[in-house]
């Protein structure tokens, strides 16, 4: 309404300042007028004034009203859809309609290119993971050579660097890529502690897994299993010196199910706590050991996040890790707790 | 002799794989002609199929279905595609298993025995129906009772001791690393700890010593552990 008004200040005031011209005007023609004509006639011309107002206002109120507030981004395309009467608005309105078009169509456009340039990088990693398979075949050919050992290792953090390029460029997919179900903790963790069998051995850490066969969360079974691959590697990378042991523990915490990784490690300085979620952020251990990306633990905070799970974080420097993952409530009974069903 | 035929476009691939076959007594057969590999399963007739998935012109799944078309052979596929949905593809076009680069020989040959057992059954297999029987100088180890004779004298093992001997045979007389022990000892179910080892090691050398052996195991330092043919060979029977 504020807005109409703005609007149609000046033909208000155009219309009164004709007004008084002509009633100058017949003053000075005629003296002898008769002053109650004149009222009735600036009452006819008012009321037609307020007939004309009324038409516009009807014509484009709408329009009026979705332009008086600054439209977020809910009803941004309302607009487009509105029928408006007054041809200003309308053409206003297919100018809009035009715009949004383009640059929609730029958009599309763009995530095109990037798809494309997504289908690539894939397409690539895939290729280069025949000339590592070559690779570990040759490797294997010739175990007992030197330094067998060290080019196997070096090729597992090959492939693993490799994995984690396809998650990244899964990750821009994630909404459509993830399914809430109720997963088993037990097997997963089993399974994870086995793909990581030849990094536990090579820096002989010795796994224990203690959950109960019967524990079950909400989370999407892929992604929790990149999430627990993702802190088993770190606790390994950072595990110095041998007989050290590797904790994963299922934990029920009120009527919220956890997942705990904990380690013997290195642990982290106080001061890294804080940013070790952080996008490449490596930290005063991944500067030591040489072999932090600062992506893996981003990742698992990304994931949890979209997955409603709670990542925290505690540890004291040459003591060890504990990661702990909290889920979300459950909606069958018995899944958080660790209950038969 | 189990005809085994090899489709992977890489060459370092296709020849490692296929030497390793050899070893392990089968007969494979690599093909460069990518661009009729149905032809080329008709004239090996394959009793097991080896499919890569990118190869140029048409994709292994593509021939995957021409070869189901032909015969009912196992068609085992090797990928870089780890993706379930990849494997999903893969097993809706006919194939029966799924191996993911980069692999190890063990798990190549593992699965091709189980499709061999599973398609050709054990029998036809021959010498798969033999007991394992290892002669080293002058003992003999069983390794699927698992027992190990000494002269008259016999003992029986644990599954572990016996894995463990097992590689020490197979790799003397070199010294076998601690890693590889481990790996060998590695179970799915239960986790192995540093105990495991030192008490498998200490456990055989007893059985060793019940046989009247000493110091048939020698400790390599930083290293690992060796055999040492520390006893007289014997005539057995």
């Amino acid at each position: 309404m504020r807005l109409f008004i703005r609007e149609h200040t000046s033909i208000i005031a155009l219309h009164l300042l004709q007004f008084f011209y002509l009633y100058c005007t017949f003053r000075w023609l005629d003296e002898k007028m008769v002053e109650g004509n004149i009222v009735y006639l600036f009452l006819v011309s008012l009321f037609l004034l307020i007939v004309f107002l009324a038409f516009r206002y009807a014509a484009g109120h709408s329009g009026y009203r979705w332009l008086s507030r600054v439209p977020d981004w809910n009803d941004a395309k309302t607009f487009l859809h509105m029928d408006v009467a007054s041809p200003l608005l309308r053409a206003f309105k297919e100018g809009l309609a035009r715009q949004f078009q383009l640059m929609q169509r730029e958009s599309e456009k763009s995530i095109r290119e990037i798809q494309e340039r997504i289908d690539f990088m894939n397409r690539f990693v895939h290729l280069m993971k025949t000339p590592i398979s070559a690779l570990h075949l040759i490797v294997q050919d010739r175990e007992d050579t030197d330094g067998a050992e060290e080019m196997r290792m070096e090729i597992h953090r090959m492939e693993y660097l490799l994995n984690m390029i396809l998650t990244l460029s899964r990750m821009s997919s994630f909404r459509q890529d993830f399914h809430i179900q109720s997963v088993w903790l037990h097997p997963l963790a089993y399974e994870v502690v086995n793909e990581l069998k030849n990094h536990f051995i090579h820096r002989q850490i010795y796994p224990v897994v203690e959950i109960p066969p019967d524990v079950r969360v909400l989370s999407d079974r892929k992604w929790l299993k990149f999430v627990l691959t993702q802190l088993l590697t770190n606790a390994i990378r950072y595990t110095g010196g041998e007989n050290k042991s590797i904790r994963v523990y299922a934990e029920p915490q009120g009527n919220r199910m956890t997942l705990v990784v904990e380690d013997e490690g290195v642990g982290i300085p106080p001061q890294d706590l804080p940013r070790i979620f952080d996008l490449y952020f490596t930290g005063v251990n991944g500067r030591k050991f040489g072999e932090s990306t600062g992506i893996g633990l981003y990742l698992v905070r990304k994931i949890c996040n979209e997955l409603d799970h709670d990542v925290s974080v505690e540890s004291s420097s040459g003591v060890g890790t504990k990661f702990t993952i909290l889920f979300p409530v459950s909606d069958h009974p018995g899944d958080a707790n660790v209950t038969n069903l | 002799m189990y005809r085994i035929l090899i489709v992977e476009d890489d060459k370092i691939i296709a020849e490692r794989i296929s030497m390793h076959l050899e070893k392990y007594g089968y007969h494979p057969v690599v093909t460069e002609r990518f661009e009729s590999i149905d032809q080329v399963f008709l004239q090996v007739m394959p009793h097991v199929v080896m499919l890569d998935v990118n190869l140029p012109k048409y994709d292994g799944y593509y021939w995957c279905k021409k070869i189901r078309k032909l015969s009912s052979c196992p068609i085992i596929f090797i990928s870089a595609r780890t993706g379930e949905l990849d494997q999903v593809l893969a097993i809706e076009c006919g194939a029966d298993d799924f191996i993911t680069k980069p692999f190890y020989y063990d798990v190549v040959v593992a699965k091709i025995k189980s499709q061999i057992r599973r398609v050709y059954g054990e029998l036809s297999g021959g010498s798969s129906d033999m007991e394992r029987k290892i002669h080293f100088y002058g003992l003999t180890f069983y390794p699927e009772r698992p027992e190990l004779h000494y002269g008259q004298q016999s003992v029986s093992l644990m599954k572990k001791e016996a894995d463990l001997l097992d590689l020490l045979i197979s790799k003397y007389p070199r010294t076998v690393k601690r890693e590889k022990i481990f790996e060998r000892m590695w179970d799915d179910k239960e986790f192995i700890s540093e105990n495991t080892l030192n008490v498998n090691v200490a456990r055989l050398r007893k059985k060793f010593a019940q046989l009247g052996i000493e110091n048939a195991i020698e400790t390599v330092k930083g290293m690992g552990y060796r055999l040492h043919v520390s006893w007289k060979e014997v005539n057995a029977e």
